[in-house]
């Protein structure tokens, strides 16, 4: 067969597979990042499908599977919900950091990884996926609940964080010094405070010139700013990633609302070929010595996401089923957990990869099954009725 | 009506979904609507054990939440005719019309309403129903609240009609 035909059966069938897999996950409830990770394990050398005449594509599109998650985490944003959150809920942001960092970075000194993979693995730990969270609470019908609010928030300041994290991270994994750290701290923060300038004095300009009545256009424009940001970004020794978050940042409300809902199919296509690549990536047996290691990270990372969502809730006036509900909530980690560990690999820290699928398909899994039964958790870990909680109402948020 | 205070709305920002407008009723039930970004919104109370829960949520397109909003509309209607109007010179005010009243079982034509007083009957109020923007050959009963928009004047002008009965071959008469 010509090597057309064959990449298309490839093709055909990775997706094929793909749309089964997140059929079982739908049903089951779940995220479908895990299965994908599994589907990408499962493929490859030695696996069930080679993917040989696929894997040139494979590539390119886990690539911009990525900018486009980070472009479409930037579109998320308005001004007045990251202004909301940093004045309501700036306490509880640190509190998740130091919290949810901290096991990763001590994990990541007891495995021996090199600095810039200690870091990694803290981001990993640290960041819930927004992705996830968010898809679980609108099933679960309770956007509308009272500790909400603060799940969203610390969602929304973990992910601006990645802005500052991730730029820092690139310049600490490519063997920098203090001093480079430092210039890719100050790059970052510059970059970051241009951006928002921009977004505040040039929004018109920008909203101009990407702007059009035809979907087509506005589709081409954003895809092409975003890819030549991504390319400068990723010339000067930032992270690609970076450049497509700041994008959908600068980019004004009205229209980053309409570009959403253009780029989101885009998005989960190349973003299903992005967590498959990185399953391919990484070897199975691989995976074996560090279960057991990713598993202790796991249930750490789930006490201490309860502790942080406990103390959020807590701080709106939450009663106590409430604080375990924002809690387990908080617990799922994905994509970006994904995108860090993908950072360091393709940095040389190879060890990273499998401790951070096995971690990932773990919280991915039990993220959703816990916030699914939170209640009855609280009911378990809350034996007598708290006094407080019937009391919830007159607590209630301002 | 019982209106000691204006009932208090907290806003909440939901980010990345919409925004969260929780209403403390005096009953003590509080209510809430998120209203989504993407359009559509939520309509929300809470569970009498856990208040923080969600213990109903029922998913409103656009066009259900404009119904819903025309049904409560219709209901505060009633209550709030007759208080100040935005618009200088120009009031609302609600006629009752008695059973047995000259109008009961004419027609709005059959006032000349708006000939006769420039004033304009925007709503007719039966019972729990609300017939808005009614047609000159809507029927009028005894116990219907008729919504009336225009000047003090017409609306007075108006109230006499009403009360007199249908004008007939006498147009040059105050």
């Amino acid at each position: 067969m010509d090597h057309l035909a064959i990449l298309f059966l490839e093709l055909g069938a990775l997706f094929a597979g793909l749309a089964f897999l997140g059929v079982l996950a739908k049903q089951w409830g779940l995220s479908a990042i895990p299965f994908y990770l599994l589907a990408g394990l499962a493929f490859g050398d030695g696996g069930l499908l080679p993917l040989a005449a696929a894997e040139p594509f494979v590539d390119v599109a886990a690539e911009i599977g990525v900018i486009l998650l980070l472009l479409t985490l930037g579109l998320e944003f308005t001004a007045s919900e990251l202004m909301a959150s940093l004045n309501r809920h700036r306490y509880s942001g640190v509190f998740d950091f130091v919290l949810n960092a901290t096991p990763g970075a001590v994990a990541g000194m007891l495995l021996g990884l090199p600095i810039g993979g200690v870091m990694a693995l803290a981001g990993v730990t640290w960041i819930s996926s927004s992705g996830i969270v968010a898809r679980v609470l609108s099933d679960l019908g309770r956007l509308a609940n009272r500790e909400t609010p603060s799940v969203l928030s610390l969602l929304v300041l973990e992910d601006v964080a990645m802005a500052l994290y991730l730029p820092i991270l690139v310049v600490v994994l490519s063997g920098g010094g203090p001093w480079q750290a430092l210039g890719g701290v100050a790059l970052a923060l510059g970059a970051v405070l241009f951006i928002l300038l921009v977004a505040y004095h040039g929004g018109d300009r920008l909203e101009r010139l990407l702007d059009h009545p035809d979907d087509e256009q506005v589709l081409l424009r954003m895809l092409g700013l975003t890819l030549l940001v991504a390319g400068l970004a990723q010339g000067v020794g930032a992270s690609a990633a970076v450049g497509a978050f700041l994008v959908g940042i600068a980019v004004p409300h009205q229209l980053a609302e309409r570009a959403r809902g253009l780029l989101s199919p885009l998005r989960d296509l190349f973003a299903s070929v992005f967590f498959v690549a990185f399953g391919l990536a990484t070897v199975p047996a691989d995976m074996i010595p560090m279960l057991l290691p990713a598993m202790a990270l796991a249930v750490i990372g789930i006490g201490t996401k309860l502790a942080t969502g406990w103390f959020a809730a807590a701080r709106d006036g939450v009663g106590r089923p409430g604080r375990v509900r924002a809690g387990m909530a908080l617990g799922s980690r994905g994509e970006f957990s994904i995108v860090i560990a993908g950072l360091a690999v393709s940095a040389g820290v190879s060890s990273l990869g499998p401790l951070a699928t096995a971690y990932v398909m773990m919280l991915a899994v039990a993220g959703p099954v816990l916030t699914r039964f939170a209640d009855p958790i609280a009911a378990k870990l809350l034996p007598s009725r708290p006094p407080e909680a019937g009391t919830g109402s007159s607590t209630r948020s301002r | 009506m019982n209106s000691t205070s204006t009932p208090q709305v907290v806003e909440t920002i939901l980010p990345g979904v919409g925004v969260k407008y929780e209403l403390s009723t005096r009953s003590g039930t509080p209510l809430s609507l998120v209203v989504n970004r993407e359009g559509g919104s939520v309509l929300v109370a809470y569970d009498a054990e856990d208040p923080d829960r969600a213990s109903l949520t029922v998913p409103l397109d656009d066009d259900e939440s404009e119904a819903l909003a025309g049904l409560l509309n219709g209901a505060s209607m009633v209550h709030r005719v007759g208080e100040a109007s935005e618009l200088p010179g120009i009031s609302t005010q609600r006629l009752r019309i008695d059973p047995h009243a000259p109008f009961d079982g004419l027609t709005l034509a059959d006032t000349r309403a708006r000939t006769e007083t420039g004033a304009s009957i925007v709503a007719i109020v039966r019972g729990v129903e609300v017939i808005t923007s009614p047609e000159p050959s809507q029927g009028i009963r005894g116990g219907d609240v008729l919504v009336v928009v225009g000047t003090e004047r017409g609306i007075d002008k108006l109230r006499e009609i009403l009360w007199h009965g249908p004008k007939r071959a006498n147009p040059a008469a105050d």
